[in-house]
């Protein structure tokens, strides 16, 4: 029966609530042992304490029994908080409830604006999502758990091999799992940035693995970045806590991020691997404070796991967001036909800042193999490190390969221990990855192509001729599909070049808030990657340059790369790249940047000459030459012509 | 019919009709004590006019491995209650079929009359009466020195059977939960509760002083079928239509199934209390095997030597 058919008005509600409330059941005090020991007299005497009934509240207050019955369902109903049962959702099985460790729901699952914008960067099609997932091509896989099962499996084993010392899995988990508890009290959730430019040392991984142990998303900022290019890939980021390494000379990478707080809002946390500063903890100190709590809301696979900027061959960085999904589809299905096993060693050249470096990472974490590091690329310190730590597989760019081969360090090095020696990052000439073969005894030369927006694109395989791995770039890695298409945006024919486009498991979704970037960057679902390619009709691709790098001279498409390799070989020339300048009658001429060896001149009737001694048609030759005493470099040695163009 | 009836001969049956189907014990509680401390409307007279004895009936024992489990799961450990109203219900017709008495079965449930939180009887009180265990400072969850934490049932009859005494002490607080609450404030009971809804005082020898008990409070955590009217109220008021549908999915749904199938499940599911006391956790002959070896002992310590 409603309640004011009894007489009970909001006013009376507010009149006799909270003592109805008190004098009933709902909040009871005993003193002594009334009951037991049947004291009769006590127990009348504090009956509004032990708790009354209805009948017994209304005789007490003047109300009837209807009403204070009423009364006391309406402050029942009011004052019932409904989920607080999930308190204990979470208790048990060893764990107790501490009131000052309690987090709601809300607070442990709930992610904040920032972490909301990076999960949009991965917000790929519904149906896209559904298929990847039933074909097995996606998983619940993540770096967190491989590490766990790795551990797991074989604690002892190294999986990383620094110059100065060595970690077992089991040590690598202790600290990685440590430090995700370190950040998370520090108060970094679900989805925050975390910013990081190190080498490639043992923190740079143990920061990785604790980054995806409690689902943080890793930014990796290239070496070379100070804090002019640093400010707007923070704030694009939105990054809060930033790990970075020792001085090097007069740069203080820890005093540098200190001083982007005051620039980049978001950024709260400063943390060095060594000398710490005021308001800056070093990685180990995080590491071996404590106790902390457990992290109650880890990284999953659908989580965004990553933040790259491209390498900066593009005129700006366009942010890339990986979840785990993209991320490790590659490693998981490539693992195979490289044979990889929990006893290989890998060895990356390439910067662990970059998407090639990480990648190797989660390569050996897939299979739980062990990653000998090389801190910085030098190149006899890279053949020191294959020739002592014995590495089963190398990943390097050619500019380390060749880098190597011009300091004749490969000619006696004991490249025995390896399996593979897989060459990625730019265009490698083929002359050069023969170089390398001849110096490998049993292993064999691999070639890889891929791009920070979708890892591994193409690889050859082991049982390729060795014509095919020196030329080529080979075939789809596993679950991709590409296609080449030409000027018209139709599939172009086998042996016809054109522009490569991908799809598939590692594809990205898009660019971070890019909205300029991300116009055109697809077509049908088809990513399109902006490298020029060939496919034979084996089914191999070459890549033939970039699209953005085609000179239009008078309507006709000139490919300079070719040309720049060409050039490159002539005896005055160390490096070479050619970009379009713009002409009033052709609208874009070819303007050649050329680095002199050894200061030398050399002229555009030179290398004009050079080229038609070599056979090379006159509306290729380039129309200018500029010498420069140094070519503006990616961390992973390519050119990056964006610079040269305005130049030009 | 009434037949002639020897009312010990008649307790003694009674009690081992409880024992041998499972009770850890039983006891009888003193109908005088119960009219005196129940409010009218709740005492045994309510439900059977011509009451003259209240039998009390205590199950339980869980293994100690159980105490460990998840809370979601442990309220499936709960389910002993159901043995005891099972006992009760065979023992009211037992009582009529021996005795040619009448005797019903005590409902367990709450009086719908009174509401979400009120019984028709209080079983803890004749329970207490009938010495099956003593006031802890829990919430006033009884507990018995030997056999712990127990789910209750009673039975009414108008046999005539001599009241038994409550007990002569009081387990709670174990010494163990005293030596805690000196050093910081609380015993187990009180610190480990997820609403903290306990708290209270010892005296200066370790004995119970004050009970504070919210049980509103420990309500929103084990008396689930209170959300339901809530939840719908409130979605009743929102005015966005996703958040009307987020109100009524998720963990709301699952509390509608439960309470569309009668399930008892997520309705008792906080036992964080009775976890960490020693009372309830190491109750000596809550375990049937020690229960057993316990009579075994005592029957050969009783037998004439030969």
């Amino acid at each position: 029966m409603p309640a004011h058919k009894y007489g009970v008005t909001e006013s009376m509600i507010a009149s006799y609530g909270d003592l109805v409330f008190r004098l009933s059941n709902n909040i009871q005090i005993r003193r002594g042992d009334p009951i037991r020991l049947k004291q009769f007299d006590v127990i009348e005497r504090e009956r509004a304490d032990l708790g009354m009934s209805d009948g017994e509240i209304g005789a007490r207050l003047g109300l009837s029994l209807e009403q204070a019955r009423t009364i006391r369902i309406i402050m029942e109903h009011r004052r019932f908080r409904t989920g607080h049962y999930q308190r204990i959702l979470a208790l048990g099985a060893g764990k107790r409830y501490r009131d000052e460790r309690y987090l709601t729901p809300e607070q442990r699952f709930a992610m904040g604006p920032d972490a909301q914008r990076l999960r949009e960067g991965v917000g790929f099609a519904p149906a896209h999502i559904q298929r990847m997932l039933e074909q097995g091509c996606w998983n619940g896989d993540t770096v967190g758990r491989w590490l766990s099962q790795a551990a797991r499996a074989t604690p002892d084993k190294a999986a990383i091999i620094a110059p100065a010392a060595t970690l077992t899995y089991r040590e690598t988990l202790r600290r990685s799992e440590r430090l995700a508890r370190a950040f998370t009290a520090l108060g970094l959730r679900k989805g925050d940035v975390i910013a990081i430019q190190l080498a490639n040392v043992p923190e740079f991984m143990i920061t990785y693995f604790a980054a995806a142990t409690m689902g943080a998303v890793l930014a990796p900022m290239h070496m070379p970045y100070r804090a002019r290019e640093m400010v707007p890939l923070l704030r694009h980021a939105k990054a809060r806590l930033a790990v970075c390494g020792p001085a090097v000379g007069d740069h203080v990478p820890v005093e540098m991020f200190l001083a982007l707080r005051k620039e980049v809002d978001s950024l709260s946390h400063v943390v060095p691997i060594e000398a710490a500063r005021p308001g800056a903890q070093t990685l180990q100190q995080l590491i071996e404070a404590g106790p902390f709590e457990d992290i109650r809301n880890p990284g999953v696979a659908s989580d965004p796991a990553i933040l790259c900027f491209t390498s900066g061959t593009s005129d700006a960085p366009k942010a890339v967001v990986h979840n785990s999904y993209t991320m490790l589809a590659n490693n998981r299905l490539c693992g195979p036909f490289y044979e990889l096993g929990g006893n290989d060693i890998l060895l990356s050249g390439a910067p662990f800042t970059h998407a090639f470096g990480i990648c190797i990472i989660n390569f050996a974490l897939s299979v739980g193999a062990t990653q000998l590091l090389l801190p910085a690329f030098r190149p006899d310190l890279l053949v020191q490190t294959i020739v002592k730590g014995r590495p089963t597989l190398l990943f390097a760019a050619p500019a380390h390969i060749a880098a190597c081969l011009h300091a004749g360090l490969l000619d006696q090095a004991d490249l025995s221990s390896l399996r593979f020696a897989t060459i990625s990052g730019s265009a490698c000439a083929p002359q050069l990855a023969r170089a390398l073969q001849e110096r490998m005894p049993t292993g064999k030369v691999m070639q890889m192509w891929g791009m920070t927006e979708l890892f591994m694109g193409l690889n050859t395989r082991p049982h390729d001729a060795e014509s095919v791995r020196s030329a080529s770039v080979g075939r789809p890695t596993p679950e991709m599909e590409l296609r080449i298409v030409d000027d018209s945006g139709q599939p172009a024919d086998d042996a016809r070049p054109g522009e490569l486009q991908i799809r598939g498991p590692s594809v990205f979704a898009g660019y971070l808030d890019n909205t300029q970037a991300n116009d055109g960057a697809f077509v049908d679902g088809w990513f399109r990657t902006g490298d020029l390619a060939v496919r034979d009709i084996d089914g191999n691709f070459r890549i033939t340059g970039r699209l953005k790098d085609l000179i239009n001279r008078g309507g006709i498409k000139i490919n300079p790369t070719d040309v720049e390799v060409l050039i490159d070989k002539h005896p005055k020339v160390l490096q070479c790249a050619i970009v379009p300048m713009p002409d009033e009658i052709m609208g874009e001429k070819a303007c050649a940047f050329i680095v002199p060896r050894n200061d030398e001149t050399v002229t555009l009737d030179e290398i004009c000459e050079w080229l038609q001694s070599n056979g090379v048609a006159k509306m290729q030759w380039p129309e200018r030459v500029e010498l420069i005493g140094e070519m503006p470099m990616t961390p992973t040695r390519k050119i990056i012509k964006g610079l040269l163009r305005p130049r030009a | 019919m009434k037949r002639s009836v020897d009312s010990a001969l008649a307790k003694r049956k009674v009690l081992d009709y409880c024992l041998r189907k499972g009770a850890l014990c039983a006891g009888i509680a003193d109908l005088d004590a119960i009219n005196r401390v129940a409010p009218a409307g709740h005492r045994p007279a309510d439900l059977m006019p011509k009451v003259k004895s209240v039998v009390s009936i205590g199950v339980g024992g869980n293994t100690r491995g159980a105490w460990g489990v998840s809370a979601k799961a442990l309220t499936y450990f709960g389910s002993t209650e159901a043995r005891a109203y099972k006992i009760a219900f065979g023992l009211a017709f037992y009582i009529e079929h021996t005795f040619g008495i009448p005797a019903v079965y005590c409902p367990p449930d709450m009086d719908s009359e009174a509401g979400a939180r009120v019984p028709f009887q209080s079983l803890k009180l004749h329970a207490e009466l009938a010495g099956l265990g003593a006031r802890s400072l829990a919430g006033d969850i009884l507990l018995h020195p030997e056999f712990g934490y127990m789910y209750f049932a009673s039975v009414f009859t108008e046999l005539v059977l001599a009241p038994d005494e409550p007990l002569k002490e009081n387990p709670c607080p174990a010494p163990s939960c005293v030596a805690m609450y000196r050093e910081v404030g609380k015993t187990p009971c009180m610190k480990f509760c997820p609403v903290q809804c306990l708290s209270g005082k010892l005296d200066e020898q370790g004995r119970q002083a004050e009970m504070y008990y919210d049980m509103a409070a420990c309500a929103e955590m084990s008396q689930q079928f209170e959300a339901m009217p809530k939840v719908l109220a409130n979605a009743m008021r929102e005015h966005d239509p996703q958040d009307f549908d987020d109100l009524l999915a998720l963990e709301s749904k699952l509390l509608f199934y439960k309470l569309s199938t009668g399930s008892h499940a997520m309705f008792g599911q906080c036992f964080e209390c009775m976890r960490v006391c020693p009372i309830a956790t190491k109750a000596p002959l809550a375990d049937p095997i020690l229960r057993s070896a316990a009579a075994r002992a005592k029957a050969d310590a009783e037998a004439p030597h030969k």
